[in-house]
């Protein structure tokens, strides 16, 4: 998948939210990657565009997003209707809300198989199969739980659920948009395992959206780190934890309280810009703890500092000229 | 220092649904806090941590049990206490938005404490209010604004100066920064931090963050469907996990360095649910969770026994 450019606004009373601003991002074939970012930053919005699940007052300024190189922003309804029940799947924050409440679970897995799969199923081909994708995400009991409705269900079973609707059929991208955070920590390493061995086992490449960054470490081959509508800096997990270099993930890094008593810092003062009339420039400019002058008029663009790992800071712009 | 300060003993909080059916959400929770010391509680939701925190503030009556504060009947709903005790005893909410009242403005949310404690009188209103305010980092001009308009951080401090306008020596914090982004939450916790030592404060801090735990609080106690699995100092906690649950708490966290990493028990995996607190498991608790259960386990529940200095378990299992 590749995104270019990508920026989206949200009309609303008083003028347009200019959310998403000129984002590019890419996954590769079985590439795990995870997109950091706080409250309010984009992240959902860009992954909604991209299975085109936008609001209605959301638009597409400028962009365009390639799924194996067809374009799926200029695909027809129908035809993207198909491709994405082919290919893209989606587990959402809440597993209370995904689901619907006035259906047993076996229902609505139903539901799911039967629209995706091209021949008709007769009845028992069906529950068959239905049973077969909730014992693949190791939920026990799989006869009882389908007769069960959402609220019967524990949280973690439910987001177990929402993983099984997801990926019922065969996919190749996994879009996972914060699935622990309605859980409990215990609830969550599973939930974290059971999404990671899944999409090694089918193939697939993962896309995990959080705002804990001690979640995307064990999980992830490469981050992104989003701030107001923008990619600020891209690499390897690895190097992410080890060298990070935007002041945005540097801040993002050391308010994070260690579990080895170490002092943490006072996290980063301000707060998210108005996305109604941002300032031009860097849009971190307000909090950042080096901001020049040139940063208050244009936007920085995205400097790869070394192969594979971009910044999108002024800062970096010559090697070796970090003051 | 040592003084006893808040004595909790065999608590008990039962929610009747029907008939013969209750949420034991409090089973029998003994805690003693000390005068100016951290003592954070951990649990996952449905442990009835929120429940005790409650309790001690008086929004609930236990069912069974006491509560002292400083030698004082407190085992009571609030309306039945006297001014003074509601005076010493404050509580932060987890979400701000919902605490604070979003129709009045902060000066109006900070006056009333004020008045209603006779804390100052109508005269020196306005300073008092400038001057809460700047404990806890907030310029004056906050105070003709209305809670909507300032970020989630900035409510939750006002949250706290709203706290601790009537000078209270106890503080409960239940989860305040959970509902708030890591980059804002590094600027509450030092504020709390701050606070304590200026005012010489009490805390209970409830939360679930455990890395967080490490560096907030002096003892710890964890809860599991109400009651106290485990309790020790923060240091004996970490380095040296005893409870089956604890370690499989531990082992769940997700650690952003090596060294973090070496801090978490291996040994042990996370592996089902919290069950219900209507049908608890015959004998100990943790039963349908725990990697090392024998027979003896389901026939009994282990008590809260004291395996080193200060370091409290409830297992049966010889440590």
């Amino acid at each position: 998948m590749n995104v270019k450019n990508l920026s989206v606004d949200y009309k609303v009373y008083g003028g347009q939210l200019k959310v998403l601003d000129g984002i590019n991002f890419y996954v590769k074939n079985n590439e795990r990657v995870g997109i950091i970012g706080e409250t309010g930053c984009g992240k959902t919005t860009a992954m909604k565009t991209i299975l085109r699940l936008q609001a209605n007052n959301a638009v597409v300024r400028q962009g365009s997003i390639e799924i194996e190189n067809s374009s799926v922003l200029e695909m027809s309804d129908s035809d993207f209707h198909n491709y994405r029940k082919e290919r893209v799947a989606m587990i959402f924050q809440e597993p209370m809300i995904a689901l619907n409440p006035v259906f047993t679970i076996g229902q609505q897995i139903e539901d799911v198989i039967r629209h995706a799969s091209e021949k008709k199923l007769k009845k028992a081909e069906l529950k068959q199969k239905a049973r077969d994708v909730i014992t693949s995400v190791s939920l026990p009991d799989a006869d009882r739980i389908l007769k069960n409705y959402p609220f019967q269900l524990s949280g973690g079973m439910r987001q177990r659920v929402c993983i099984a609707l997801a990926i019922s059929m065969a996919k190749k991208l996994l879009i996972a948009d914060e699935p622990t955070t309605a859980l409990d920590v215990t609830i969550q390493a599973q939930i974290l395992e059971l999404i990671n061995q899944i999409a090694s086992k089918k193939k697939m490449s993962l896309i995990l959206i959080t705002h804990s960054l001690g979640l995307t470490r064990n999980t992830t081959d490469r981050m992104y780190v989003m701030y107001a509508g923008s990619m600020v800096e891209t690499c390897s997990t690895k190097r992410l934890y080890d060298n990070p270099l935007h002041p945005y993930t540097v801040g993002l890094l050391n308010s994070i309280p260690r579990l080895t008593g170490k002092e943490f810092s006072n996290g980063i003062p301000g707060r998210l810009p108005d996305y109604l009339n941002p300032l031009p420039g860097c849009r971190f400019q307000d909090r950042c703890p080096n901001v020049m002058e040139k940063c208050r008029k244009s936007k920085p663009p995205e400097i790869e500092v070394e192969p594979e790992h971009w910044v999108a800071c002024y800062l970096f712009e010559q090697k070796g000229d970090k003051s | 220092m040592n003084q006893e300060f808040i004595n909790i003993k065999n608590v008990k909080k039962y929610f009747h649904i029907e008939k013969d059916l209750y949420v034991k959400a409090l089973d029998g929770i003994d805690l003693k806090i000390n005068k100016g010391e951290t003592v954070g509680l951990v649990g996952e939701s449905g442990s009835g941590k929120s429940t005790l925190a409650y309790t001690l503030m008086g929004m609930y009556e236990p069912t069974s049990g006491e509560i002292t504060l400083k030698n004082t009947d407190i085992a009571m709903k609030a309306q039945k206490r006297s001014l003074s005790i509601k005076r010493d005893m404050q509580i932060v909410f987890q979400d701000p938005s919902g605490s604070l009242n979003p129709r009045i403005s902060i000066s109006n949310i900070l006056s009333r404490p004020l008045l209603l404690h006779k804390i100052v009188s109508k005269k020196d209103l306005h300073e008092k209010l400038i001057e809460l305010l700047a404990t806890v980092e907030l310029p004056e001009e906050h105070l003709y604004k209305f809670t909507p308009a300032i970020g989630g951080g900035e409510k939750q401090l006002v949250a706290i100066a709203r706290a601790i306008a009537t000078n209270p020596e106890f503080l409960i914090l239940d989860e305040p920064t959970s509902s708030l982004d890591v980059s804002v939450q590094g600027k509450i916790i030092n504020t709390l931090l701050k606070l304590k030592k200026e005012l010489n404060l009490t805390y209970l801090f409830i939360t679930h963050d455990l890395s967080l735990m490490r560096n907030v609080a002096d003892r710890i106690a964890i809860m599991y469907l109400g009651k106290i699995m485990e309790l020790a100092t923060t240091k004996d906690f970490f380095e040296n996990p005893l409870h089956p649950y604890t370690k499989m708490l531990l082992s769940s966290i997700p650690v952003i360095s090596k060294e973090e990493e070496q801090l978490i028990p291996k040994e042990i995996k996370s592996q089902g649910e919290i069950p219900s607190p209507v049908n608890l498991p015959q004998g100990c608790r943790f039963i349908t969770r725990c990697p090392y259960v024998t027979e003896e386990c389901e026939k009994k529940e282990s008590e809260l026994v004291e395996v080193e200095k200060d370091h409290f378990v409830r297992c049966l299992k010889k440590f």
